[in-house]
Formats: C-alpha cells, structure tokens, sequence
C-alpha cells in the first residue's frame, strides 16, 4: 500500500531503529512528504547497516544513498575547518556553541557545496566527557591509566599524546568488554551513547568537564535537489532545518538525562578545580598550536576563538 | 609466447610467495610490538591497527589469486560430477571464462574505486593516503584475471581437461 | 530477461564456479539493473579493511597451520588418553569444550575453526574417531559457544534491543549448555559405536605425568591465552599474535618439528586459505548491500506479520526465517538490521526480549553450518581440502541435534529466563 514518492531520497544514519534521532527523521520524513504532496520523501537505513561514516560518505559518492547524517568528524577530510569546532576542552557550555556556529555556518555551508553537497541541517551529538574506573580531576590522573583511543579523534589524541598518556586503539563494540577485563580504564562519549552502549555499567567515575564538541551534519547530495523543482526544493529545506533544529533541543535533553541516569545508577561524579580545567585548556592549546596548518586552518580557529571571546565578554561566567 | 607467460608466471609465484611471507611476519611481529610498547612503555602507535587491518586485506587478496593459480576456491561442483569427459571439458571452459570475466570486472570496478578514493583524498593515518592502501584491490584482481587467461589459453591449446582439472602449478 | 540471468547464474554456482565469483557476479547484475555505479560492489568489499576480527583470524589460522605441521596432535591425544582413559568420546567432549569457550571469546567470525581445527582434527582421527563424525564436530562446533559470555554477538544484541547485556549473559549460560551436553551424549553414542575408548589401558599415573610432560607447552597454551586476555594485558586481536609467536618458538626451538624451510609454504598456505574465506565475505557484504537496499528483510516480515496469529507459530516460522537470514547474512548485519524489525514483532506476540535474543543467537550459531552456504561450511572446506557436498553430509548428524536444542531453546522460555531476575 506504500506509493513512492516521485523524489525518493535514500537517507542513512548510524544511529539505532529506536533513537530519538530516528524518531526525528521519521517525523521529519511525515511532514515533507505532507508538505510536498507526497512528491517528495526518505527512504530510511537506520543503525549502521549502510556500514560505518566512510562507507557511507563512499556510498553517496556513486549515488545508492542520497543523504546520510554525520557527525563532523567524518566530514573534516572535505572541509579541515570543521576541526576548528573539535578543540580539546574549548566550548564549556552549548550557548557558546550556538554562538560560534552562527558565526561559522556560511563558511562551512559553502564549502561542503563546493564538494557537491548541501547542508539540511547541523545534528549534532553533543559533548563528550571521560569516563573512567578511578576519577579524573585533572592532567596527572591520566598518567598511568589506559585511555581509550576511539579513532578519527586526532585532536583529542595529539592532546592525549602530549600529557605523554598510553592510549589503547579499540573497536567501539570491543569498548564495554575492554572495560570488563581492565583492558581500558579511561573511555570518553556522549552521556546518551554511554547509556545506550551500557559503558555506564563498566566505569565508576564521570568528569563533569565537556571533553570535546562533536557536531554534525545532514548531507543531502546537489544532483538529487536539483532535479526537483525549486518551490520543492525550498519545502525540504525549510521542513528538514526545523526538524533538525528541534532534534538538537531533544539531543541535550537527552544528553543532560542520560547524565543524570548514570549518576543516579551509581556512578560518581567528578568535577576538576579551575586549576586542574586551566590545566586541561593550556595542554590543549599547545597541542593544537603544533598542528599543520592544513590540518586545521588557522584561519578559521582564530574565527572561532574571535566569536568565543566576543560570546564570552558578552556573558560573563558565574562565579 | 605461452612459454615466456609460464616463465613470467613462475617468476611472479615466487615474489608473491616471499611478498606473503613479509607481510604475515610483519603483521605477527607489529602486533607483538604493539603489546610490550603499551604494557611495558605505556606508549601505543594509534594508527598501527589501521594499518594491521589493511596488510590482512592485502595478504587476503594476494592469497586469493594465489588460491586461483592453485585452483583452490570454495565451489560447489555438483554438474561437473554428473557429466560424461567431454560435456566436464566444455563445463570447465564456460565457468573458467565466466570466472575470467566476473574477475575483469572486478578488477575494471576496483580501478575506478581507486581513482574515486584518490580523487577524495581523505588519509588513512598520518600522510598516507587510503588509496596507496586500497590499490591492492585493481592489482589483486589483475593477477587473477590473468590466471584465468591463462588457463583458459593453456587448457584450449593443450586440448586437456579443462577448468577445474586442468591445473597450472 | 533478470529471471533468466538469475538462473543461468544458478546453473554456473553448481558447475563449479568459486562461489566468490558467483556472488559477485550477483551483486554486479544486481546494481547494474538498479543503475547505481559498479564500483559499490568494491567499496563494499572494502569494508572488510574496518572488520577487526580479521587480523585475529588470519594469525590464528597461522598458528593452527603451524601447530598442524608439528606432532601437537599426537602429544594431545596421547594426554587426552592419559587423563580421561576409557571414557568413551572424551576427546570429543574436550573438543567441543574448547570450540565452545573459543567462540565464546572471538565470536563466531569462523576462529575456531582455522584455529583448533588444525590441532584437533587429526587429533581425533588419530583417536580412531571416523573422518565423517570428526570433520562434522569441528564444523559445527565452529560457532558453538556463540551463546556464552562475553561473545560479542550477546554484546550487540543487548545495544540493538535495548535489553541488559548482563541479562543476556546469564540468559544463554543454560541453552548454551544443554547445546554442548547433548553434542556430547552423541559423541558418546558415536565412539562406543567407532569402538573408540580411548586408552585401553587402565588409569595409569606414570603414564600421565610423562604425556603431560611431553605436551605441557601445547597444554599451557589456553593458560596464556585466556590468561592474557581476562588479565587485560591483551585484547583478541593481539592474544592471536601471542598465539602465533607462542606457537612458533614451541614448534620451531622447543620440539624442533617445525623447520624455518617450512615456514613459507605455511605461510602461503594460510594465506590461500585466509584470502578464500575473506573474499567470500567480501562479495557478500557487496549482495547483501543490494537485500538492504531493496529492503527484503522488512519484506518478508512484513508477510509474516500479515499472516501468522498464533505465537507457536510464529515462533516456529521466526526460526526458519531466522536460518535463513544466519545462511545469507554475516552476524553483524543480520543483528542491526533484523533485530529492530522482529522486537515490535515479537513483543506483539508477547515473546521476551531476553528470550527472543537468545533464539535469536542460537539460530545464527546454527545457520552457520546449514547448507547449501553457511560459512562455517566454507570455512571447514577450505581448511581440511574436502569438497563442500562431503561437508553437508559430515554436519548433518549435529545439524539434527542442534535443531533439537533449538526447539526446546524456543518452546521452553525458562531455559533462557532461568537465572535472569
Ligand atoms: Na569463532
Ligand atoms: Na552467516
């Protein structure tokens, strides 16, 4: 009983069946197939079954999916500015990153376009913090401590490397058997994947501190918007910026629950001094000062940073 | 010229031999590296399991046409088994040149993937590029389409069994 | 004209064209006729480099090889005997032990097989256990233990499902068992009809602790490898490269069975054989993206849904889709793409989810040696060199009696719900 739309857009994401993400994108699909007359609609591959980031990225290259949601990082090859946002330790709360984004939107915007792909909307996955099996307050309570290495978080890793901390590269399936067995003893994610994966069964400590910010991105190839007619193509546009706009309000909800969850599950939380986050912050700007210029444009870091102060001048921090 | 291809075959069997034997030591040996680095010098090389995963993918391939030279791929070989000598000689010809086929294909598609990941120019670690890593893809399927020539040429001039019990060393 | 190439393709496959190119070629019509760019049929093969367990398999298929060039075997069952005397099917039962809790560990991704295979089954045929019986136990066992802690499959159907994983580990403890007991009645069944008993000998002390002596390096083995992983001094991947370098010095400088002259044509040996099973993989990955884009798991569920009422039923017919989804599909996509689809399912029929996953799991440990194409199939050919039809004639005894353990694994819930709550 199912008619196809005229303009079916094959959409992939890694997230499960049953996350809020899905849950948007279902909605989402609802209203652009109302709002279009049914001309126009996704057709959804949820959790991983189009393989993982550069699977996917490589599938909409020869067109068997049309659009897929990313998180930043998978995106950095196409556009390195998008590391900019990926600094260690740099966002201490999401209004400085809203703040930021409105300022880096155009950039970003046109240079995925330039590599033929546009921008619906800016899911993002939230701030990552470290988990651990003995707390974390500050630089030296990594040393000696097997930290986990997720791969594509060279920032992250380039800061690791230069406290002089061991890290240990795991699959991210392998994570929670890691924990079990003291294989890994310092692990790092959002709070929701932290619950979702059960990790939050494996840790004892959580450090309140946001680790770093990983946004994302809704890709939607050129070659399919534009074979639709232009009123269709602004309907999308309009339905689909909404939607993920709202999916980012429903993110940190859940993100700021799921922390809550682990907490009350019994894991206890850490929260390093302000000499200790100094710390944090001025390992990181070294570490990042050593990076290539290619790697992450000085140009748009010192952008951000600009924005950041501008933000921060305008909100000064409770005391 | 059959001859000087058997020559050329010969001389290819060994490198590919000793190329497998650098390969899987290196892989046993970085591994081992990679254990008493963290458990000893609490240091660890991030992009080493990346690159463990790709040598495994280049030894898979390399193996693969090797298994094609020694015909020693997983089949299921119920007809042949029924047939009368002649009707198992013309068998084996069809799937050895279907197989020839299928394996230029892969190899034209592979070539093709290839210059997409070049033309991406996204890094596997460090500054190597994923298409040095994945050009054993084209190259692989290259070595087995031209096995399958090969044995396809040797069984039709040799006018012996062919395909499956025609055998090239 | 599609049907008529499916079946010209039907006729290659049993005509002795390597399955590989069978499939691929599959996958080729498949996308050509859906107009997408050839070359997703090697981007999807690529997707092997992202698979882990790889590295683990092709080092400890090394390290089998080479275990298998040694007198390893002999000094097993000469223990074997020693230990466990007239103990009809003892090598047996210890075989499948260890199968068991080596999947449970490295998941089912065809390990064991390469791994013990090597040792165990001229071991077994040593033991005078019949050809057919000992390629059958290693087959089959191949993803036994699928169902115990902390097999990764257990793992990821907890975080597809959303169920407690530490439910799900004490869930399959007890079907995993009753799986084992009842393979090993029938190699108990089977020896006393072979006449295998082991030792004729009565227990002798003496004679144990010199073939203990003899064999300590093979015996200390499991020590090192489940010592170092439970330690947390290694992870799977590197317990495989311990494994082979473990396994080199015992066989090349302790016994001096294995010569450096060897060592190549067992290397290249590995690597047909490794290089075999991955590129079948490969091009599976490649077809199966062509189910998951046509969407057909949904389909035929959404089939199910519309016909089937009663839960016994379902159950039953979950079972069969299920076999067939564990013949087609690898673990990994068969769980993130069928879980989802069955939970609403499967709740709507009242069927826990903890019991839901354990048949679930217990179907796709059996589905890897259903013929006409379980991997395990493949795998246990292209290890021991026999024709895949000798294979489906080995596994079917076990195949009966795993689908039996399945049965009462389904219609019996208080297995799996034993010890949860
Ligand atoms: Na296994
Ligand atoms: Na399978």
């Amino acid at each position: 009983a199912e008619n196809k739309p005229e303009f079916e857009i094959k959409l992939a994401t890694l997230a499960p069946e049953n996350s809020s993400l899905m849950q948007v994108c279902n909605e989402m699909n609802a209203e652009v197939l109302r709002e279009t007359g049914g001309k126009v609609g996704f057709k959804m591959f949820a959790g991983f079954v189009m393989g993982d980031e550069e699977d996917v990225l490589r599938k909409l290259r020869v067109g068997l999916v049309h659009a897929a949601v990313f998180t930043a990082t998978a995106l950095t090859d196409m556009d390195p500015a998008l590391r900019s946002l990926q600094i260690p330790f740099l966002f201490s709360n999401y209004g400085e990153v809203d703040y930021v984004m409105e300022k880096m939107e155009p950039d970003f915007k046109a240079a995925l376009l330039k590599e033929g792909y546009e921008v619906l909307g800016w899911p993002e996955l939230g701030f990552l913090y470290f988990m651990s099996t003995s707390p974390i307050a500050g630089l030296e309570d990594l040393k000696g401590k097997k930290v986990w290495a997720k791969a594509n978080m060279p920032m992250s890793q380039a800061m690791i490397d230069r406290a002089g901390v061991s890290t240990v590269a795991i699959g991210l399936p392998d994570v929670l058997v890691a924990l079990q067995t003291h294989l890994l003893d310092v692990v790092y994610n959002s709070p929701y994947y932290a619950l979702v994966t059960q990790w939050n069964t494996q840790v004892k400590y959580f450090t309140d501190l946001p680790l770093s910010y990983i946004g994302g991105a809704l890709l939607v190839d050129r070659k399919i918007m534009a074979k639709m007619p232009p009123s269709l193509q602004e309907t999308v546009r309009k339905v689909c910026a909404a939607h993920l706009q709202r999916l980012n309000e429903k993110t940190r909800k859940d993100n700021d629950e799921a922390i809550q969850i682990i907490l009350k599950r019994g894991v206890q939380k850490v929260t390093p001094d302000a000499a200790h986050v100094k710390g944090f912050n001025d390992l990181s700007d070294e570490a990042m000062a050593g990076l290539d210029a290619k790697f992450l444009p000085p140009a748009a870091v010192s952008k951000v940073r600009a924005a950041l102060a501008e933000y921060r001048a305008q909100h000064p921090s409770k005391p | 010229m059959l001859g000087k291809w058997t020559a050329l075959s010969r001389w290819y069997g060994t490198l590919e031999k000793w190329v497998l034997v650098g390969l899987v030591l290196f892989l046993t040996g970085f591994s081992l590296l990679q254990i008493v680095l963290r458990n000893f010098f609490s240091m660890g090389i991030v992009w080493g399991d990346t690159l463990l995963r790709h040598i495994v993918l280049w030894v898979s391939l390399l193996g693969t046409a090797r298994a094609t030279a020694e015909n020693k791929h997983i089949a299921i070989d119920i007809l042949p088994r029924l047939l009368p000598g002649a009707g198992k000689t013309v068998l084996g010809l069809v799937t050895d040149l279907f197989s020839f086929l299928v394996s230029l294909l892969l190899c034209y598609e592979s070539w093709v993937f290839v210059i997409n990941e070049k033309g991406a120019g996204n890094f596997a670690f460090s500054s190597v590029p994923y298409w040095w890593l994945e050009a054993i893809f084209p190259f692989g399927f290259a070595v087995m389409s031209l096995r399958y020539a090969h044995r396809l040429i040797f069984c039709l001039s040799s006018g012996r069994n062919g395909g499956q019990t025609c055998k090239l060393s | 004209m599609q049907a008529l190439l499916s079946l010209l393709l039907g006729v290659l496959a049993l005509s002795g064209v390597p399955l590989f190119i069978v499939i691929a070629g599959a996958a080729f019509l498949s996308f050509y006729f859906l107009d997408v760019d050839l070359s997703i049929v090697i981007i999807e093969m690529y997707r092997l480099a992202a698979n882990p367990m790889l590295i683990a398999l092709l080092l400890f298929a090394f390290a089998g090889y080479v275990l298998a060039e040694s007198g390893a075997s002999r000094r097993l069952v000469r223990f074997s005997a020693a230990l466990l005397g007239r103990t009809p099917g003892g090598l047996a039962i210890v075989s499948l032990l260890c199968c068991a809790f080596f999947t449970a560990l490295t998941g089912a991704s065809g390990v064991t097989i390469v791994a013990l295979g090597g040792l165990l089954y001229p071991a077994l045929l040593e033991d005078g256990y019949k050809d057919k019986f000992s390629l059958g136990l290693i087959t089959t066992a191949g993803s036994l233990g699928l169902l115990f802690p902390p097999s990764l499959p257990l793992i990821i159907y907890g975080v597809v499902s959303d169920t407690k994983i530490s439910d799900l580990f004490l869930a399959g403890i007890a079907p995993g068992i009753l799986m084992v007991v009842l393979l090993s009645l029938y190699s108990m069944y089977a020896a006393l009809r072979f006449g295998t008993t082991g030792s004729k000998a009565s227990f002798n002390f003496r004679e144990l602790a010199s073939a203990t002596r003899e064999a300590m390096w093979e015996i200390f083995l499991p020590v090192v490898l489940f010592g170092g992983i439970f330690s947390g001094f290694l992870a799977v991947s590197e317990a495989a490269a311990v494994t082979a370098f473990y396994v080199l010095v015992v066989e090349m400088i302790i016994h001096r069975e294995v010569k450096l002259n060897d060592i190549p044509t067992v290397i290249v040996k590995t690597s047909m054989m490794v290089g075999g099973i991955i590129i079948i993989l490969g091009a599976s990955l490649a077809f199966n993206a062509f189910l998951i884009d046509q969407q057909v798991p949904n389909k035929i569920l959404g089939l199910m849904q519309a016909y089937v009422s009663n839960k016994y039923l379902f159950l039953l017919i979950l079972n069969l889709f299920l076999l067939v989804v564990g013949c087609l599909l690898d673990v990994f996509s068969a769980l993130v793409i069928v879980v989802p689809l069955i939970i609403p399912l499967a709740l709507s029929y009242d069927v826990n989810l903890i019991h839901l996953g354990i048949i679930f799991l217990a179907n796709l440990q059996i589905g890897y040696s259903t013929p006409p194409i379980g991997m395990s199939l493949f795998i246990a050919s292209l290890r021991f060199e026999k024709s895949i039809v000798h294979l489906y004639k080995a596994s079917l005894p076990f195949l009966i009696i795993l689908l039996l353990s399945l049965a009462v694994i389904t219609y019996l819930p208080a297995l799996s719900l034993l010890w949860v709550r």
